[in-house]
């Protein structure tokens, strides 16, 4: 299924990833989940689509080591991941910034946990929060920000921990479509300065073409891989508004849409 | 608040131009004329009716039985007693309550295990311990700061244990994700999400608490601002009694003007808890 052609060392390695919820009764137990396979490669930028309720965000919260698997395995740099870690750092839709600590305490709390003393990790948070443009709002609380402000602040915090992947499910789904796109911008030059390795969930096949390497788009009912394709889409060209009358991104855009569409209300057998 | 607060975001202009005689007449003098009101139709029912000063003294009178319970020093040994028990008996049933709502919350077994208790308990008013803890312990403060304690801590369980289930998961997911443990996650997330409805829970039950103080001084102790009334009374002293009704109301107001209300603001406005603390 891999057409990677990516040199890279694989960074995460999904192998068999099986998932099941609990329903209310055993009857009920829903698999989300079943046999799983992906590779992360080291910088790469992933992107996965899949119509709603396929399982994209349980196969972050399994990646980020919130939920036990029924079978399978997830390895990060050969070695077995067992709960959520500082070295799988998660952005949330939701943000997930702590209502009661300003944005600069927010940023700094990775660090904080780790024990490092406050003027070091204050300047360490503040590096990171220029780095995402909210340098002047780092007193204030995070209900003070938009949704955009909220999410690079959220981005910071998690950059801030300098972890080997950054998973990010659907960060960008509650911010209007002008911000979006310059959140995309963003969070581009962001991989590409500091050499990230990104696993990015999302909803929007035109989001997913314009920053991926490659796309894996899920089939739902159970969760699974349907397809791969790899975007060979130069980084130089991947700029809005330009890229949206690119015909290679039109073309690819399509082509996962189609896939998209092949897979939602499909059901295995 | 004041009445311009109340009427929403365009006053109408007399108000906004805000003079200060009309906001000191807002604010300090509007909350006192029912009190005053209540004065003066006391004052004259008690010099036209002929009642006897022993079943129904005069505000003067009240005024001169505290007077004198001051200047004897009564008042403010009294007084002194009395907050000291009950902040006492607050702050032990405040962390009581804190504690035990977080292990229950905490873990599904001491859930099972505490939960049935502590609703048996909590339909037990405390007046009905006070005997049971004479007989264990005798007359004195223990028994006060236990009955105070324990109005306080049992409806705070409660508090705790809601409060700590409507957390958002995400937020110990987004700790663990950054490297934290448990103790990370209590620390950062559940007890400052917890921290209004402890607030909300404190302030309820210092409002029993401090009933439970007075009754609980008034059958199991001799000092205090419930020994005061009740052993007036007893002594005919009425004007005595209804000064230590007066102390008692006061001094309420006093804890919750200066301690509770200005505590809960402090930290749920200023981290905008009001608004979107609710936001998954
Ligand atoms: N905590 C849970 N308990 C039980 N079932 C769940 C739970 N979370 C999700 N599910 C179910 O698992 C399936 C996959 O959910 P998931 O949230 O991973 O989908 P998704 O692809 O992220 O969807 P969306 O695109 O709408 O975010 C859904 O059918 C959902 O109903
Ligand atoms: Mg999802």
């Amino acid at each position: 299924m891999e057409l990677s052609g990516l040199s890279s060392p694989v960074k995460i390695a999904v192998r068999g990833l099986t998932i099941d919820y609990p329903g209310a009764a055993p009857a009920e137990r829903q698999r989300v989940l079943d046999g799983v396979d992906i590779d992360l490669h080291d910088g790469e930028f992933l992107c996965v689509v899949g119509p709603s309720g396929c399982g994209k965000s349980t196969l972050i919260s399994a990646i980020a080591g919130f939920l036990t698997p029924e079978a399978g395995s997830i390895s990060l740099d050969g070695k077995r991941v067992q709960g959520p870690g500082a070295d799988r750092g998660v952005v949330f839709q939701e943000y997930a910034l702590l209502p009661w600590r300003s944005v600069l305490d927010n940023v700094a709390l990775g660090l904080k946990i780790r024990g490092m003393r406050r003027e070091e990790r204050e300047a360490k948070a503040r590096h990171f929060l220029e780095l995402v443009g909210l340098a002047d709002v780092a007193a204030k609380y995070p209900h003070q920000l938009s949704g955009g402000m909220k999410q690079r602040a959220a981005v910071a915090r998690t950059l801030t921990s300098e972890p080997e992947i950054v998973l990010m499910d659907e960060p960008f789904a509650a911010i209007d479509a002008q911000n979006r796109l310059i959140l995309q911008e963003e969070v581009l030059r962001l991989w590409s300065t500091l050499g990230l390795t990104i696993l990015f969930v999302t909803h929007s096949v035109d989001e997913a073409v314009f920053l991926g390497d490659r796309v894996i788009v899920m089939a739902p009912h159970p969760g699974r891989v349907a397809s791969v394709v790899a975007v060979d889409i130069p980084r130089e060209r991947r700029r809005w508004p330009a890229i949206g009358s690119d015909p290679d991104f039109i073309r690819l855009r399509d082509d996962v849409l189609a896939r998209v569409r092949a897979e939602h209300g499909a059901r295995r057998q | 608040m004041t009445a311009a607060a109340e009427l929403g975001t365009t006053p109408p202009r007399a108000m906004r131009r805000d003079r200060w005689w009309a906001r000191a007449w807002q604010d300090g003098v509007e909350p006192l004329l029912g009190f005053a009101i209540v004065i003066a139709a006391w004052q004259a029912g008690s010099s036209l009716s002929g009642v006897p000063k022993v079943l129904f003294p005069s505000p003067a009178d009240v005024v001169w039985a505290l007077l004198d319970l001051f200047n004897t020093g009564i008042l403010v040994e009294y007084v002194k007693l009395s907050l000291l028990h009950y902040l006492t008996g607050v702050a032990i049933g405040a962390l009581a309550g804190v504690a035990l709502g977080l292990a229950i919350a905490s873990n599904r077994r001491v859930s099972d295990l505490l939960m049935p208790l502590v609703n048996f308990t909590y339909a037990i008013v405390e007046v009905a311990w006070i005997p049971l803890l004479i007989l264990w312990w005798g007359y004195g403060p223990s028994i006060i700061i236990v009955a105070v304690a324990y109005v306080v801590a049992s409806p705070l369980v409660h508090n705790v244990v809601t409060g700590v289930l409507s957390v958002p998961p995400v937020y110990g997911r987004a700790i663990r994700s950054l490297g934290g443990g448990s103790w990370s996650v209590l620390r950062e997330v559940t007890l400052p999400a917890i921290l209004p409805s402890v607030f909300n829970g404190v302030r309820v039950g210092a409002g029993f608490g401090f009933r439970a103080l007075i009754f609980a001084e008034m059958i199991a102790q001799q000092e205090g601002v419930g020994y005061l009334i009740f052993t007036s009374a007893a002594t005919q002293q009425t004007a005595r009694t209804v000064a230590g009704m007066v102390v008692m109301g006061v001094l309420w107001l006093f804890l919750d003007r200066v301690y509770l209300r200005p505590l809960e603001r402090a930290s749920v406005e200023r981290w905008g808890l009001t608004s979107d603390a609710g936001e998954r």
